[in-house]
């Protein structure tokens, strides 16, 4: 059985996933990462939501700043939210999140997320997967494999491993292999690849990325979804809207 | 030079980009009058009855000029009021002292001379200056008694055209790139209002989506928590809960946003653009939409229309028997080889209950809406489906062009 921490602002959630999700084993909850890395608590993975901030705690570290925080201190982050947003959730893939499984999923599927990030598997959401489909379309992202490509394919058109099978004449563990192989990419290219590129190869507009992406460290700004974070951590935020506009103005973009 | 060029195409078309072309003018007029002048500089020198004041005058203008263009260029936009009133003053006093450094063969249309030339890229540089209409007057007087003053030991039947046109150059050339700037500005601070006001707009349209989407969720979650409901209801309510939650997720997902349908244009009808407005009209479906490929991807309106009708009548087939939990519609439009016809593909996946293809009698919706209205406009529909593993329909068809923006 593997052991998981939970970080989520609403008690609700910390205390009802344990009882939610009988085969996996709870290490503790906690509603700030900053509680999480006070307490250091062992285990396989950290189910992490994306908005920590309320009323009760306004300036506490969220979003790709909190996933850094806890990739940083050695954690397997499986991001748990109710955040959609493909360009934020592919973010925080790019931050280090090891997979990223929505609130709304059934419970079933979130543990079986939530597993699999914990015995060390990259879970690309599908959200995500049409932008990687994009990306090797463009050039931008090489998946070698021709059965690599055509389980990408499948996919992202939203068939299981049993229709692909059939389809492919390969086994589903085989295939299950294939798509592990392809979500190491993406994840290892999201943390790689400079926001300018991505935007290039999605035909986004300069800068369009700049909101959600997180930068090298030691920069200080806003995280994902523009979540507020708190400056001098060991982890970087994204740049803010309002950093791009103290530009000089000769090098400002147009407006669009 | 040609990231000169790039950089004035890129330049915001808002109130301070305005500000920033001003700069841009004025560095480039006063620079530009600056290279004029050196070539005349040495014979200047060299023939001017004051050669030491001469030298003083002239690099007291290219001075000004410099400084100026620092200036706005630093500060991205015209000079202040005050900046312009000392520069003017400077150029008004380099003309009259100017005139004893040049001999009157000069004084007229020569680069041996280079003070009104100056003079008269001063008061174009004022023409962005803000100031009320009095004091431009004022200014643009100035100037021009400063010009007579200039010219006057030179004036005779020959030249007195020539002083008089320079002079009405002066009034012109400053009063039209005033106006000109002037308008140019009120242009782009209307367009700044109107984007303020589309934020708002935006701004109320999204506060509206959300509210439709999460007033009757609220209420369901209310109702749900109610302890002395019985079985029954509860159930009827658990239900409506999951459609809410799909409601709600839509909205999170950003479905739904638009309320209008594709819009046909030069190259028909965008494919996703359709895909996307069909998918919008069932956001209590549990769907994900991957369109990316189909990306420049276009059909004609007929083909359109059809395809709009086969892929609602799809989603209405998911909703009432699927029971999926989850619905992924994808459009591609593949790079065809050398020779062949361009051509897409949408996908319609679901995980629900699926059927046994071969044993089902397809209804009157799947049979005519979807296949024969397809195939009878020269488009395909394949349909695979795995009873207890879910359905996988295929609609193909012929691009009636391809865009620039798309995928290849």
């Amino acid at each position: 059985m593997r052991t998981v921490a939970v970080v989520d602002d609403a008690t609700v959630i910390r205390e009802s996933l344990p009882a939610l999700m009988p085969r996996l084993a709870f290490a503790g909850g906690y509603s700030t990462i900053e509680a999480l890395l006070a307490a250091r608590p062992v285990a396989d993975a950290l189910v992490l939501d994306l908005h920590l901030s309320n009323a009760s705690q306004p300036d506490v570290r969220q979003g790709v700043a909190a996933i850094r925080a806890a990739v940083a201190a050695g954690y397997r982050v499986c991001v748990f939210s109710q955040e959609e947003r493909r360009f934020v959730l592919a973010a925080c893939l790019a931050a280090g999140a090891r997979g990223v499984v929505s609130k709304s999923a059934p419970t079933a599927r979130a543990e079986e997320v939530i597993t699999a990030v914990a015995e060390g598997e990259v879970v690309v959401p599908p959200s995500v997967i049409g932008l990687v489909e994009v990306l090797v379309r463009r050039n931008s992202l090489t998946i070698l494999s021709e059965r690599q490509r055509q389980v990408l394919a499948g996919r992202a058109r939203g068939l299981t491993y049993a229709e692909m099978s059939t389809q492919l004449h390969l086994s589903e563990s085989t295939l299950r292999g294939y798509w592990a192989e392809v979500s190491r990419s993406v994840s290892e290219h999201f943390q790689r690849v400079v926001p300018a590129e991505l935007e290039h190869a999605l035909g986004l507009g300069p800068g369009d990325l700049l909101e959600y992406w997180p930068t090298p460290v030691g920069v200080t700004g806003t995280g994902a979804a523009g979540a507020p974070v708190a400056s001098g951590a060991a982890v970087a935020p994204a740049p803010a809207v309002a950093e791009r506009r103290a530009e000089p103005w000769w090098r400002l973009r147009p407006t669009r | 030079m040609s990231r000169w060029a790039d950089y004035a195409g890129r330049l915001p078309s808002t109130a301070r980009g305005t500000d920033h072309a001003v700069a841009l003018l004025t560095m480039g007029i006063r620079l530009g009058t600056l290279v004029q002048m050196v070539p005349g500089l040495v014979q200047g020198v060299s023939i001017s009855p004051r050669p030491g004041l001469y030298a003083v005058c002239w690099g007291a203008a290219a001075a000004s000029s410099l400084v100026v263009s620092l200036v706005v260029f630093r500060r991205g936009g015209p000079l202040s009021r005050g900046g312009f009133t000392l520069d003017l003053s400077l150029a008004i006093a380099l003309m009259l002292l100017g005139s004893l450094t040049v001999t009157d063969a000069f004084l007229v249309g020569s680069w041996i001379a280079p003070f009104p030339a100056h003079l008269l890229a001063v008061l174009c540089t004022g023409a962005a200056v803000l100031m009320p209409r009095w004091q431009w007057v004022c200014g643009v007087v100035a100037a021009c008694a400063a010009s007579f003053v200039f010219a006057a030991p030179a004036w005779d039947s020959d030249t007195a055209t020539t002083i008089v046109a320079n002079v009405l150059t002066l009034v012109v050339l400053s009063s039209v790139g005033r106006l000109t700037l002037g308008y140019f500005r009120r242009v782009a601070q209307d367009g700044d209002l109107a984007r303020a006001e589309a934020t708002e707009l935006g701004r109320r349209e999204e506060e509206r989506r959300a509210q439709l989407a999460i007033h009757n969720g609220a209420a369901v979650i209310r109702m749900l928590s109610d302890p002395t409901i019985d079985e029954q209801t509860r159930r009827f309510l658990q239900k409506e809960a999951q459609l809410e939650s799909a409601r709600m997720r839509s909205y999170l997902q950003g479905r739904g946003a638009t309320q209008v349908g594709p819009a046909s244009g030069a190259h028909g009808v965008a494919l996703r653009d359709v895909v996307g407005a069909t998918c919008d009209r069932f956001l209590d479906l549990p769907l994900h939409l991957n369109v990316d490929l189909a990306e420049g991807a276009h059909v004609d309106a007929g083909q359109a229309a059809a395809l709009d009708q086969a892929l609602a009548s799809l989603l209405l087939n998911v909703r009432d028997h699927a029971g999926a939990e989850s619905v992924v519609v994808h459009a591609d439009a593949p790079p065809a080889a050398d020779g062949d016809a361009e051509t897409w593909v949408v996908t319609l996946h679901d995980d629900g209950v699926g059927f046994e293809v071969s044993a089902a009698s397809m209804g009157v919706g799947l049979r005519q809406v979807v296949v024969g209205e397809m195939r009878r406009r020269g488009m395909d529909v394949t349909i695979s489906s795995t009873p207890g593993v879910g359905t996988t329909v295929t609609l193909t068809g012929p691009c009636l062009a391809m865009s620039d923006e798309g995928t290849r």
